[in-house]
């Protein structure tokens, strides 16, 4: 051995163990050490991550942008679609003007029309009750205008009994009888309306087709007679109204009779029995008119 | 407190020194704990040659100790808020970069080779030089190569925890209860395989070492 002859004397195995303390690294080591340990926390610092990280939280990140919007929007239909289902189910049989608005809502026109024909619908009833001077077949002209042109098809129908040269002319030519043409054109307006009514829930149906609810709510329609909405005039206001009216009539009127027995004409005329006879003697169908006697 | 004082109770078995510097450490990592992440380089600067010292003692390669100290001060980096102050600062990295090297080694168990750092004779080492050769100039640098393949060859044919517990005993310096704690074993363990180690180093040192 080499290494017995060359020891001079010989150290504890401590001892021996020591110089091993002594290998170090030069000091350019540690300004490379550094230098690559710098890049390496770098590296771990923003180290990549997986893309399902990456993509999960870009699609929460999205979520959460939307979620007050979404949660908005998701809380807004529900409430509508919970009062429309509460609605229908507390009143199954009656006719909702405003749910028939909501559900003509997608048609303006079909929802403004039915609008301008409930307008048009009391008018001539306050016409009558009213004993106002224009003559109602005037304001059936009025609905001619106001309706859609299939509906002033359905009135047009009616037009020839309210332009019947006799009834225009007791009605204008101030007979004894204007009060009671007054009133029959007043029937005749009902039933025109009626008519145009029927016609327009037959026109819109193909056109509400598609919304749910509207077809039913249409059939409803024909279940309200249009009398029924017709206040009944009280005693008063009857009076009242004979006593308005009754001065322009003896005005207007030729014959000589007295102002009693033009008030109580009138009185009788304008009461709801006799109103409701005269109407039920009218025959209304689909672009036909019947008159009974 | 609890935490203080279970450390303080885990550092009491230390030397005076090293309580000292155990307290200094756990200043430093409750800054870089609090987000003044530039205060670890402290730590770094204050604990490189040590930790590279067992990492190249326990390898015998250079560039495999640069590696696993860096990687050593990584981990410790990534998962200083883990540490709660229940043992030394010291301690904790050392563990850190033994258990990585030991890891190292057991991946590349047939894979042996070797690089050595430049022994500096300054210190006490070349006293030792001096006594075991009479020699100057070529032939004692010859001479002290020789000695450290002999002595590296020694510590590679022990076992890699007899390597380390001789390593961090003769070597670092560390007590017995700080190797135990570094290796997770108990003292009795430690003073176990010190001594078996050392006899293995003997025999194959006989030709420096006196019986």
């Amino acid at each position: 051995m080499m290494s017995d002859r060359l020891v001079k004397n010989k150290v504890t195995l401590e001892e021996v163990l020591r110089l091993k303390r002594a290998e170090r690294p030069e000091s350019a080591f540690w300004a490379q050490f550094e230098q690559q340990l710098r890049a390496k926390q770098l590296a771990a610092i923003v180290e990549r991550r997986p893309w399902w990280h990456l993509d999960f939280s870009r699609f929460s990140a999205g979520v959460a942008k939307l979620r007050v919007p979404l949660g908005a929007t998701a809380v807004i239909a529900l409430s509508i679609v919970t009062v429309r289902e509460y609605r229908k189910a507390e009143f199954p049989n009656v006719v909702e003007p405003r749910s028939d608005v909501s559900a003509n809502a997608s048609n303006p026109s079909a929802a403004s029309d039915e609008i301008r024909l409930v307008a048009a619908a009391e008018q001539p009833a306050r016409a009558v009750t009213s004993g106002s001077e224009s003559s109602p077949a005037a304001d059936v002209s009025a609905l001619q205008m106001d309706v859609q042109p299939s509906v002033s098809m359905a009135v047009a129908s009616a037009a020839p009994h309210e332009a019947h040269p006799s009834g225009i002319d007791e009605a204008r030519g101030g007979t004894t009888d204007s009060w009671a043409v007054a009133a029959d054109s007043g029937s005749h307006g009902f039933a025109a309306i009626r008519t145009a009514s029927l016609f327009l829930d037959d026109s819109l149906a193909p056109a509400a087709s598609d919304l749910s609810g509207l077809g039913r709510v249409s059939s409803q329609h024909e279940l309200v007679e249009p009398l029924t909405q017709v206040t009944s005039p009280t005693e008063s206001r009857r009076e009242r109204l004979a006593a308005l009216v009754a001065p322009a009539s003896m005005k207007r009127s030729s014959a000589k009779t007295s102002t009693e027995r033009v008030r109580d004409r009138m009185i009788s005329r304008l009461s709801e029995d006799e109103l409701y006879s005269s109407v039920s003697r009218l025959g209304v169908a689909k672009g036909g008119l019947s008159l009974n006697f | 407190m609890n935490m203080f004082a279970k450390a303080l109770s885990k550092t009491l078995v230390a030397s005076p020194e090293r309580q000292l510097e155990a307290d200094s450490d756990w200043t430093v990592v409750q800054r870089v704990q609090g987000g003044d992440v530039a205060a670890f380089d402290q730590l770094i600067r204050k604990y490189r040659e040590r930790v590279y010292a067992v990492v190249y003692n326990m390898t015998s390669n250079r560039e495999d100790a640069a590696d696993l100290t860096q990687d050593a001060f990584i981990k410790a980096f990534q998962s200083i808020h883990r540490f709660q102050g229940q043992s030394s600062f010291f301690t904790w990295l050392y563990r850190i970069a033994v258990n990585g090297t030991l890891s190292h080694l057991r991946k590349n168990k047939l894979r042996t080779f070797f690089s050595f750092e430049k022994i500096h004779e300054e210190d006490k080492a070349g006293e030792v030089i001096s006594h075991l050769t009479d020699k100057k100039g070529a032939d004692r640098e010859l001479f002290v190569k020789e000695l450290q393949e002999k002595l590296n060859e020694a510590l590679q044919k022990l076992s890699i925890k007899h390597r380390t517990v001789v390593t961090l005993f003769e070597i670092d310096g560390l007590s017995h209860e700080e190797i135990a704690e570094v290796m997770d074993c108990s003292v009795g363990t430690v003073r176990s395989r010190l001594h078996y180690a050392k006899q293995l180093l003997q025999s194959e040192l006989q030709s420096y070492v006196r019986t």
